[in-house]
């Protein structure tokens, strides 16, 4: 959820693009790395531009991906240009976190003294919006209540050993008391 | 100091008669510790302490501090816990089904069998509380537990057994707590107060006795299904999930078997061992060779069980070779877990059985030596069910390196281990010295002896002495 959210405080007012400064040496504006949606030929692409000290990099290694639970799952990998420009295709399938967003980050892989940089783009409108919870029965064994007869059973199940335990408990007061 | 178990000469092949000083030799076995007991005491309490303070070292710097990780997410307490729980089916099957099915032989060993029950699941059941990085987070399972999960399930069985176990070793005890309550100068006041307060006023009158039998009744007949629930319930916990070796529909049945053979393997442990400790209060005179010999006949049952279903479980998982089995399979036969499932098999198993079966080596030393094998064994089995399926997990394990797939315990587990396993014996001998460890009334109502007159101090002075 961290992920998530710090990605998107540094995009504060801003949706649909990304804009990141990041130095691997410390220095504020060595090196910068830009994401923002487009659209070419029907096609949903991510554009991505890298730029050192405000002129573009040629052959830069980017690296785009998605957080998953256990990892990443790299949506591509490409060098760019001469303009310092790389893009790369938007997937349709993926889902997105529970809120809705799904954060798509696009990092510097090489050349070695810009590597580490990155910058996050948010997708609100991912197609596919998680399970849908109506689907499953309310009272299930994967759902969130249990059901009406694995409470019965149990309790059947439970309550009846520990009657038997209060039984004998009242037998053993019975020899306390010499009933 | 030589030890050697010697059996009679002539084999007894009924229960009585018995000799008449039942009560005295039992109450003698109450003495103070001398000094091999005290030894031993002083032993396992540094050991338990040492295994304290091991906890502690994982307290305060978490899991971290054990082999366990992201894919070897349960070790040694795992199998600790499920261990413990299985040999606590020793007083199920001595104490509830063989009084159930009117087995008469059983009388002078029920009572250890039902101790082994209580105190293997007083350590066994707080193995998962240690397990868990965060303990204070246990009430959780039970304020946010869902029920529709095995772990809950567990929790609730486990209790339940604990408390009908407890109420099953207390309640024949009862009788016995007034001998020693009349025998009011041999013992120390806290004894005499604890023998008085656990007598809860037994008088021995007819309507006690029907009242008592009938506690012991129910509770022999409703022991038995807990205590198959209990097991198959933790059989469930790795049943119910989809892992190669886990995965198995006679998980429940397999573990169930497990228990009662582990369960026998202890009790006649625990039979050896005080018949050895014990000679000079003359247990042997009431744990005769029959004993071991009939439980050994039961052993060989269970034994030859076990097999078949652990024949059965790889048998199928070798014919189909499905491609998660397959590498589970050769973790097991010939990988990095083949030494353990080996020894396993053959020390555990396939000796043991040899050992039972033939005539010249079923006498009380090699039942003696097969009980520790099996017990080593089945330990090693638990170890075999839980890790090498931990470490051929579904999920890719790419971009990992292959440490996270090896656990080698270390030394907190260990210590912690050795701490629980010294906690049951400390736990087992102190209630031995407290309570006759064979039931008196059962003894002498099943030779039909009368005894009218309390014990006193001036007809057993040795039960002031140290023998």
């Amino acid at each position: 959820m961290l992920r998530v959210i710090i990605p998107s405080i540094l995009l504060i007012g801003v949706i649909g693009a990304g804009h990141h400064v990041y130095a691997q040496d410390g220095s504020a504006a060595d090196i910068q790395i830009t994401a923002q949606r487009t659209t070419e030929d029907g096609i949903d692409l991510l554009l991505v531009t890298v730029l050192a000290k405000g002129e573009p990099v040629e052959e830069a290694d980017v690296r785009v991906y998605v957080e998953r639970t256990f990892g990443t799952i790299t949506l591509g990998q490409e060098q760019t240009f001469d303009d310092g420009t790389a893009f790369f295709p938007l997937p349709d399938h993926l889902p997105p976190a529970p809120s809705g967003h799904l954060p798509i980050i696009a990092q510097i892989t090489g050349p070695a003294q810009y590597a580490g940089a990155k910058t996050s783009v948010v997708i609100d409108d991912a197609p596919i919006s998680g399970a849908d919870q109506s689907a499953f029965p309310e009272r299930a064994l994967w759902g969130r209540y249990a059901p009406l007869a694995l409470i019965g059973t149990l309790t059947l199940l439970l309550g009846g050993v520990w009657a038997t335990y209060c039984f004998v408990v009242y037998q053993v007061n019975c020899i306390r008391k010499g009933v | 100091m030589t030890t050697t178990l010697t059996e009679p000469t002539e084999q007894r092949t009924d229960p009585s008669p018995v000799p008449d000083d039942v009560r005295r030799d039992l109450i003698a076995s109450l003495g103070p510790l001398g000094l091999r007991g005290k030894l031993i005491v002083s032993a396992l309490l540094a050991v338990i302490a040492w295994g304290a303070w091991a906890y502690i070292y994982q307290l305060r710097y978490g899991l971290s501090a054990t082999a366990m990780g992201n894919y070897i997410s349960w070790g040694v307490y795992i199998i600790n816990f499920v261990f413990f729980i299985g040999i606590s089916h020793a007083g199920t099957l001595v104490s509830a089904i063989l009084r159930v099915t009117g087995t008469h032989w059983r009388s002078p060993i029920t009572r250890m069998a039902e101790g082994i029950t209580a105190f293997a699941l007083i350590v066994g059941a707080p193995m998962v509380i240690i397990d868990m990085g965060r303990p204070d987070r246990i009430m959780n399972v039970i304020l946010h537990g869902r029920l529709q999960s095995p772990i809950l399930w567990d929790v609730l069985s486990v209790t339940t057994y604990l408390v009908g176990s407890v109420l099953y070793l207390y309640l024949p005890l009862i009788p016995d707590m007034a001998i020693l309550r009349d025998c009011t100068a041999a013992f120390k006041p806290w004894r005499q107060w604890l023998y008085r307060t656990l007598a809860i006023g037994w008088t021995g009158t007819a309507q006690q006795k029907i009242r008592l039998e009938r506690a012991i009744a129910v509770m022999a007949v409703i022991i038995i299904p807990v205590a198959v629930s209990v097991h198959t319930v933790v059989s469930w916990i790795f049943g119910m999930t989809v892992r190669p070796g886990w995965h198995s529909t006679i998980f429940g049945p397999y573990f169930v078997v497990g228990a009662i053979f582990s369960g026998i393997a202890a009790l006649l442990t625990a039979m050896t061992f005080f018949v050895w400790a014990f000679r000079p209060f003359r247990l042997q005179r009431y744990i005769r060779p029959e004993h071991f010999n009939k439980l050994a006949l039961l052993l060989l049952a269970v034994n030859i069980i076990y097999i078949y279903f652990t024949a059965n479980e790889y048998i199928t998982l070798i014919y189909t070779r499905e491609a998660a089995d397959a590498g589970l399979l050769d973790m097991l036969f010939q990988g990095p877990y083949a030494v353990s499932f080996w020894v396993m098999s053959i020390v555990g198993l396939i000796a043991p059985a040899l050992i039972l079966a033939l005539p010249w080596t079923r006498n009380i030393k090699g039942i003696f030596i097969a009980s520790i094998m099996i017990n080593i064994g089945m330990w090693l089995k638990r170890y075999v069910i839980v890790v090498p399926t931990l470490a051929t997990p579904f999920m890719p394990t790419t971009d990992v390196s292959a440490s996270p797939l090896a656990y080698v315990p270390t030394w907190v587990e260990w210590s912690i281990t050795a701490g629980a396993f010294a906690t049951f014996a400390l736990l087992y001998l102190l209630f031995s010295k407290v309570f006759p460890i064979i039931s008196i009334w059962e003894i002498e109502k099943e030779a039909a002896l009368p005894h009218t007159a309390a014990v006193t101090p001036a007809d057993h002075p040795a039960i002031l002495e140290r023998p």
